[in-house]
């Protein structure tokens, strides 16, 4: 039913609604990273950082999309809803992995300058971890916006996303580890795993969502 | 070619052109085998409607005045076709009922009337 | 001028549409390509709606609705190949450039030119490097139009495009729309509540008042069925009155709108001449559609 084409024309035109952003996005977002895995001397935070903005600003397709009315070109075009949408998230998808990428390259070089070493186990749990994380952020807020819009519902999806990461930021400063012992062990044991869990889990979790999108998304009627 | 058209007469503008077309041929302005613009052309100059032209054409051609080739355009007939002959006969009716009625208002006796034009066709040097 | 089945640009039939406050119901009309279709009507009247409508960007909820034949929902990726749209508002991200928007658009259109864009960019005076947000609301028209022009559209759809429009910009659009038909291919839909910018070009007219139609076929016959009467307050008769829409009265005499049919044997002094599109959409919507 969809084209292929038409879902890369419909990701090149996401790159599109996005790119007058990116600036921002890299200055702000990076540096961010930068300082931060500085100043807590533990340079795998400059991942989970990076992923952490990268995945509110994949939030901007919508934020764009709405200010500029882009439902009435979305309505001219040739282009199905459901290539709208498959568009959109393999768009992300490749953002996200861009900047996954990116941000390990950037741990390595900060651990170099700062010399603070960087195992490779860990560094792939970070990778992975925020991996995940990035595709949970997006699983859950694309379909309520593609369904309901943005602007009356970024708060409301992105409050308790923040919350829980504060939360889950906490809880890995302070290393309470122990209750994870365990699961730690396991993934010590079969560092494969921490890939499998960590990008298949995330792929999973687009991949439902996209369901969902797909489902639900109806043109807005303006 | 001169086409002018106005909103303000009264009359539709299909009636309008089709007159000044009428009046060019007449008149000789434009000769036998002369090519008028396009429909579209002429819709697209005067800015109007393409149906305002096609039904000014479609009339000057089933008063033959005018020849409607598909594909090639609209071609000026010959003058002196039948049909163009009765044209210039009502308009001379015309004329004269207009001459007779303004006649009647001045209460110009019948007389009168002949004698004016016998002068003026002298004058005029209508063979 | 009969519409007969075979090539009109578009057809629609007991289209429906019901909002809380508004139903659009049982609109039926349909053009020949090649020719404009002007859908006039004041604001709120449904000329939007419809062509939301007509381009599947609200689910209708009776009707049908053909473009060059096609159902506009089954065949509606192919119809929009062929189809080309300009709002009142753009819809480009307001940070592009106008060479961004080609970039953004071309790959959806499978006969977009970059040659007929660059030609429409350079006659309407569209810097290639400007933003969209730097541009006036005339260069944004020309935007959009230069865009839908671009990938040789069977059909121009415009819905108010020159409301905000000085007269000479809307002159200008008139224009390059009449171009646009000149080769007898093309055809346009264009809907406004400026009813003067038809009355020049359009061939047909569908006047929508209240959500139905209350017109619908050539300009020239409608200009022709109805008559703008006007006479002394002695002149006006109670059949004349009964068949008047938004009939005015002041102490010079009265006015209103009549079916020319109605004006065979037209009683006293009364004068009647020829309305304006304006004319007649201005009384039905003071007086409720006629009464026959």
């Amino acid at each position: 039913m969809e084209s292929v084409s038409n879902v890369i024309n419909s990701m090149r035109l996401d790159f599109h609604i996005q790119k007058a952003n990116y600036k921002t996005f890299f200055a702000l977002g990076y540096a961010l990273a930068i300082v931060l895995g500085v100043v807590t001397r533990t340079p795998y935070v400059s991942v989970l950082i990076a992923m952490v903005i990268s995945a509110a600003f994949s939030s901007s397709l919508f934020l764009v999309s709405e200010r500029n009315r882009l439902g009435r070109l979305y309505g001219i075009l040739p282009l199905r809803k459901s290539e709208l949408v498959l568009g959109r998230y393999l768009y992300t998808l490749l953002f996200g992995l861009a900047n996954a990428i990116a941000a390990s390259l950037l741990t390595y070089v900060i651990s170099l300058v700062t010399g603070h070493t960087v195992a490779f186990l860990d560094l792939s749990a970070y990778v992975c971890a925020s991996f995940l994380y990035f595709c949970l952020f997006t699983a859950i807020v694309f379909p309520v916006y593609f369904r309901f819009g943005f602007s009356k519902n970024y708060l409301l999806t992105n409050v308790p996303l923040y919350v829980l990461y504060a939360a889950g930021y906490g809880f890995v400063r302070k290393g309470n580890l122990k209750d994870l012992y365990g699961v730690m062990r396991y993934f010590t044991k079969n560092p494969g795993m921490i890939w499998l869990c960590g990008v298949g889990g995330g792929l999973a979790l687009l991949a439902v969502s996209y369901g969902l999108s797909r489902l639900t998304y109806r043109r807005y009627e303006q | 070619m001169r086409i002018v058209i106005t909103n303000t007469s009264g009359r539709p503008i299909y009636e309008q052109i089709e007159e000044q077309i009428k009046e060019a041929i007449l008149s000789g302005e434009l000769a036998e085998g002369d090519l008028l613009p396009s429909i579209r052309q002429l819709a697209r100059d005067l800015k109007i409607s393409v149906i305002t032209t096609t039904r000014a054409y479609s009339d000057l051609e089933l008063q033959g005045f005018v020849a409607v080739m598909q594909g090639k355009g609209c071609f000026v007939l010959r003058k002196d076709s039948e049909l163009v002959r009765e044209q210039l006969l009502r308009r001379i009716e015309e004329h004269l009922c207009a001459a007779i009625n303004a006649a009647r208002v001045a209460k110009l006796p019948r007389g009168e009337l002949r004698r004016m034009l016998e002068v003026l066709l002298e004058d005029e040097r209508y063979e | 001028m009969r519409t007969n089945g075979m090539n009109n640009a578009v057809e629609i039939q007991g289209l429906r549409k019901a909002f809380r406050n508004f139903t659009l119901k049982d609109v039926t009309f349909s053009f020949p390509q090649g020719y404009i279709m002007g859908l006039v009507g004041k604001n709120g009247a449904g000329k939007t709606t419809t062509i939301r409508l007509l381009l599947n960007m609200l689910a209708r909820h009776a009707g049908a609705v053909r473009v060059f034949g096609m159902d506009n929902i089954k065949d509606e990726q192919r119809i929009k190949q062929d189809v080309g749209v300009v709002f009142d508002e753009i819809f480009f991200v307001d940070s592009w450039r106008v060479s961004d928007v080609e970039r953004a658009v071309k790959g959806f259109y499978s006969r977009w030119s970059g040659q007929a864009y660059g030609k429409y960019l350079k006659s309407f005076g569209l810097p290639a490097d400007k933003r969209v947000k730097e541009l006036s609301r005339g260069m944004k028209l020309k935007l959009m139009l230069a865009v839908a022009m671009s990938h040789e559209a069977r059909l121009l759809i415009l819905d108010e495009p020159t409301s905000g429009l000085d007269p000479v910009a809307r002159d200008e659009l008139l224009g390059i729309l009449s171009a646009y038909i000149s080769d007898g291919e093309k055809s346009v839909l264009f809907s406004t509540h400026i009813t003067t910018d038809l009355e020049k070009i359009a061939d047909f007219i569908t006047l929508i008042h209240n959500g139905t139609v209350f017109y619908t076929g050539t300009k020239d016959d409608l200009l022709e069925s109805y008559r703008i009467v006007k006479g002394g307050p002695g002149d006006l008769t109670d059949r004349l009155r009964e068949n008047t829409v938004g009939l005015e009265r002041n102490s010079a005499g009265f006015s209103g709108l009549v079916a020319a049919s109605e004006l065979k044997h037209p009683p006293g002094r009364i004068v009647a001449e020829a309305p304006s599109i304006d004319d007649i959409l201005v009384r039905i919507s003071a007086g409720d559609g006629i009464r026959e």
